[in-house]
C-alpha cells in the first residue's frame, strides 16, 4: 500500500501540484492523502467485521447480477487509472532515458510486462510489493539526500495560501487517490488480525506523506520553476555536484525507481483482471490481461503526443471516477454489509 | 523420468523475452554513440542580430582515435529569429545533432543588455531535453567571438572560462557563479532581480614570455579565431551584470561583486585587505557566515547585512615578530579594521543595488516570505525604503 501508493505519484504529480498551489504543493497532497487514509481504515474495519469480499457482500445484498456489473465498472475504472501514470512513463522513459527522441516503439516492452503482470493473480501483487519495498525505498533516499544540497527550504514560506488554490490542488489530484477502491478490492482476501487497520492505514498514509515530502525537496529545489519541471523525481538530483564530474550515475536510481513505479502500474491492471474474472465467474486471467492491454496500447497510440489532454482529462473525468469508486464504493460495501446482516437475520 | 512441463519453459521464454524488451526500454541504445554522427556542445554564446539571434556553439567533436588527442573542438555558428531557430541552423549546416545535455557554459554577448534575456533564454528553459545546469555569464562585446578566442589558459574558451566559474572559485568569493536554474528563480521571485558573472577579455601578446611558458595545448579549430601567433586573450570575470525584471541594470565593480558574494554564496576562506595604523593586512577569513535579511522595524522595513568570520593575519605590510606570527592572534584593532572594511564594502554594493533598482539581495522575497502583511505594503519600494542595518563579526582564529 505504501509503496504503490507513492511510486505512481512521483512523475507528474508534484509538477501539477506546483503549478495549481505554488510553494504550499504539499498540502493538497497531505489533504487528498489523509482522506484516502480514512476510506482505507473505514474499509479495514469493515474488513475486521466479515470474511467476505466486496463482491460477495454485494451479491449477498443486492444480488449477483448487480455485483457483476459494479465489477465491470471497476475493472473499466482500474483500466483508466493505469492509463495516466502509463502515459507518464511512456514520457518519463523518451525524456529521461533518451537524449534524442525515440519511437514510440521503446515503450512497447511495458505492454508484454504488464500483459504477463496482469495475467498473473493478485497474490502476485503482493509479492512484488515485497520486493519493491527496498528498492522504492532506498532509491527515493538516495534521490532525496543527492537533491538536499540544492534545497531552500524557505521557498516553501509562506504557508499560508489563499483557499481556493489549495483547494484547486486537492480537486486536479484527487483523482490519483484511488486507495480506498484498492482495499476494497482486497478485502476478503486476507485474514484479518487485530491491529491490521491501524497498520494498513498508517502504510497507506506513509506512503502519502512520502509523496509530500518528496514534493516539499522538488519545490525547495526548483522553486518557481517548478511548474516547467516535469519528472520530479528524476530531475531533483541533477544539480549534485558529483554529476558535474562523472555523468548522470542519478540515473541507476531513477531506472531502479522506475521498476519499483511499473509494478505500481501493473498492480491496476491485475485489479482489473481481476475484477473481469470475478464478473465473467470465469478464469481466464490472461485472456482478460491480453484484452486491458490492447485497450491501453490502442489508446497510447490514439493520445500519443497529446500528453497534456490526456492529464487534463485524468483530472475531469477520472477524479469523479475515484469519487465513486474509492469513497462511495467503500460505504456502498458497508450498506451492503449492513444489508447483507439484515438479510441473514430474516 | 521428470515429465517435461511446457507451461513452464513457456513461462521461462516469456520471462526472457520481456527482459530482453526491458533492454530497448530502460536504455539509450546502450549509451553508445555513433562518434562520426554526434557533436557535443560544450559552451554556448548568444549575440543578439538585427535579424534576431546568432548563437555561437563550442562544440566537442570526438575523433575515432587509438591513441593521443581524440577530441577536436570547432565554433559553429547559427543565426535565427530565436535560439532554437539558431540551433537548427547549427543542425544543418553540420549534419550534427546539437546535444545539449552536456552544455555546461552559456555566454550572453554585450547586445543582449539591450533585450529581456529570459526572453533569449526561453528555449533553454522550455527544451525538454536541456537541463538547468549550465554556468551563465554575460560579457563584454560579442559571446561568439570570445568564445572563438585563443586562450593563455586552458585549450578552449569553455573550459577556460568554466574553470574560472568553478565552485572553487565561487566559494573564495570572486566570482558570482550562478547557473540558469538560479536566475531563473531569482528573476521569477517577488525581487524579481537576478545577477550574473560580467567576463572581459583581455589580450596578451604571444610573444610575451608569460604567455609562451603557459599558453594551452590542444586542438582548437576556431573558425573565427586568431591567427598562430596572434594575440592570446585572458578573461576576468570578477565583475557582475545585474539584471532587474530581466532586463540589464547595470555592472557591479570588483568590490560590490566581493561583498555580494560573501552575502549571498557559501564561502570558504576569503582574503580582505584593510590599513590599521598605517600598515596593511591582509587578513585570511575562515567559517563564513553572511546573509542578507528583512525585518520589520517601526512600520518600515530594515535590510540587515550580516556576515561574521574567523581571521587570521595572512600578510602585513612589514616586518613582523616571529613569536607574535606564531600565537596568531589577531591584534582587535585590526580586527575592527577589517570590520569596517566589509561595512564599506557592504554599504557600496547596498548604494549600487538601491540606484539601479535591482533586489539583488532577494530582500523582497524574503519579506514576501516571512512578513507577508509588510510586503504587501511596500511591495515594488522594499529595497528603496528598507533602511539599512550592519551586523559585522570578525573573531581572532588565535
Amino acid at each position: 500500500m505504501c509503496v504503490f501508493n507513492a511510486a505512481a505519484k512521483l512523475m507528474i504529480y508534484p509538477t501539477a501540484m506546483a503549478a495549481m498551489c505554488g510553494n504550499v504543493l504539499w498540502l493538497p497532497v497531505l489533504a487528498d492523502c489523509l482522506l484516502q487514509s480514512l476510506v482505507v481504515w473505514l474499509v479495514c474495519m469493515l474488513a475486521a467485521r466479515t470474511d467476505r469480499t466486496f463482491f460477495e457482500l454485494l451479491s449477498c445484498a443486492f444480488g449477483r447480477p448487480a455485483a457483476r456489473v459494479v465489477y465491470v465498472a471497476f475493472a473499466l475504472y482500474f483500466a483508466l487509472s493505469a492509463f495516466v501514470p502509463m502515459t507518464e512513463q511512456q514520457a518519463m522513459v523518451h525524456e529521461v532515458f533518451y537524449d534524442t527522441i525515440p519511437s514510440l516503439l521503446t515503450f512497447l516492452p511495458f505492454f508484454f510486462f504488464s500483459a504477463y503482470a496482469g495475467s498473473r493473480g493478485l497474490t502476485n501483487a503482493g509479492r512484488t510489493a515485497e520486493i519493491c519495498l527496498p528498492v522504492f525505498a532506498v532509491t527515493v533516499i538516495i534521490l532525496v539526500v543527492m537533491g538536499l544540497p540544492e534545497c531552500d527550504f524557505s521557498a516553501l514560506l509562506p504557508v499560508s495560501a489563499p483557499i481556493n488554490s489549495v483547494l484547486g490542488g486537492c480537486v486536479g489530484g484527487f483523482f490519483r487517490f484511488n486507495e480506498g477502491a484498492v482495499m476494497l478490492l482486497l478485502m476478503g482476501h486476507f485474514r484479518y488480525k487485530r491491529g491490521d487497520a491501524m497498520k494498513i492505514t498508517l502504510s497507506c498514509a506513509l506512503g502519502g506523506a512520502i509523496v509530500a515530502a518528496v514534493c516539499a525537496v522538488f519545490y525547495a529545489i526548483y522553486s518557481f520553476l517548478a511548474p516547467q519541471q516535469y519528472f520530479a523525481i528524476a530531475k531533483i538530483s541533477i544539480f549534485f555536484s558529483a554529476i558535474s564530474l562523472i555523468g548522470r550515475t542519478d540515473l541507476m536510481a531513477v531506472y531502479a525507481l522506475d521498476i519499483a513505479m511499473l509494478f505500481a502500474i501493473a498492480m491496476y491492471i491485475q485489479l482489473a483482471v481481476y475484477c473481469l474474472s470475478k464478473a465473467f465467474s470465469v478464469q481466464l486471467h490472461p485472456l482478460y490481461s491480453l484484452v486491458i492491454n490492447i485497450a491501453l496500447f490502442a489508446l497510447t497510440l490514439l493520445f500519443n503526443n497529446k500528453f497534456a489532454l490526456v492529464q487534463q482529462l485524468g483530472a475531469a473525468v477520472l477524479g469523479w471516477g475515484t469519487l465513486l469508486f474509492a469513497c462511495a464504493m467503500p460505504a456502498a460495501g458497508w450498506l451492503a454489509y449492513i444489508v447483507g446482516v439484515k438479510h441473514e437475520k430474516v | 523420468m521428470k515429465k517435461f512441463d511446457l507451461k513452464r519453459l513457456a513461462a521461462i521464454i516469456y520471462a526472457l523475452a520481456i527482459t530482453a524488451m526491458a533492454f530497448l526500454f530502460f536504455t539509450n541504445d546502450f549509451g553508445l554513440v555513433d562518434i562520426r554522427k554526434t557533436a557535443v556542445i560544450i559552451g554556448a554564446g548568444i549575440d543578439l542580430t538585427e535579424g534576431g539571434v546568432s548563437v555561437t556553439a563550442q562544440v566537442a567533436v570526438p575523433q575515432p582515435s587509438e591513441n593521443g588527442e581524440n577530441t577536436v573542438y570547432i565554433e559553429v555558428e547559427g543565426d535565427g529569429a530565436t535560439v532554437a531557430d539558431a540551433l537548427n541552423v547549427i543542425n544543418k549546416k553540420t549534419g550534427f545533432f546539437p546535444k545539449l545535455v552536456f552544455c555546461k557554459l552559456l555566454i550572453l554577448g554585450e547586445s543582449c543588455r539591450d533585450a529581456d534575456i529570459f526572453e533569449v533564454l526561453d528555449y533553454f528553459y522550455r527544451d525538454d531535453y536541456t537541463q538547468l545546469t549550465p554556468v551563465i555569464a554575460m560579457c563584454s562585446g560579442s559571446a561568439g567571438e570570445l568564445l572563438a578566442s585563443k586562450m593563455r589558459f586552458g585549450n578552449t574558451a569553455t573550459v577556460s572560462i568554466e574553470r574560472l566559474l568553478s565552485d572553487e572559485a565561487k566559494k573564495s568569493a570572486n566570482v558570482s557563479t550562478v547557473n540558469l536554474k538560479m536566475i531563473g528563480i531569482d528573476n521569477f521571485s517577488q525581487s524579481a532581480a537576478c545577477y550574473m558573472p560580467y567576463i572581459r577579455a583581455r589580450a596578451q601578446s604571444a610573444a610575451s614570455p608569460a604567455a609562451q611558458s603557459t599558453g594551452g595545448g590542444g586542438q582548437s579549430e576556431g573558425q573565427s579565431g586568431g591567427e598562430e601567433g596572434g594575440d592570446m586573450q585572458e578573461f576576468l570575470c570578477d565583475r557582475t551584470a545585474i539584471f532587474r525584471g530581466g532586463r540589464f541594470a547595470g555592472i557591479l565593480d570588483e568590490e560590490q561583486t566581493f561583498a555580494l558574494n560573501l552575502l549571498k554564496n557559501s564561502v570558504r576562506h576569503v582574503f580582505v585587505p584593510c590599513t590599521y595604523e598605517g600598515t596593511v593586512y591582509t587578513l585570511g577569513l575562515r567559517n563564513c557566515r553572511g546573509g542578507a535579511g528583512v525585518r520589520s522595524s517601526g512600520g518600515g522595513a530594515v535590510a540587515r547585512l550580516a556576515f561574521s568570520a574567523v581571521v587570521q593575519v595572512n600578510d602585513v605590510g612589514r616586518a613582523e615578530d616571529p613569536r607574535s606570527v606564531s600565537e596568531g592572534v589577531v591584534p582587535e584593532g585590526v580586527l575592527r579594521a577589517g570590520e569596517a572594511r566589509l561595512r564599506g564594502l557592504f554599504s557600496s554594493l547596498f548604494s549600487a543595488l538601491r540606484e539601479a533598482d535591482c533586489d539583488a539581495l532577494e530582500l523582497g522575497t524574503k519579506l514576501f516570505r516571512y512578513d507577508r502583511a509588510l510586503y504587501e505594503e511596500l511591495e515594488g519600494r522594499v529595497l528603496s525604503s528598507a533602511q539599512l542595518a550592519f551586523e559585522v563579526s570578525l573573531r581572532s582564529a588565535g
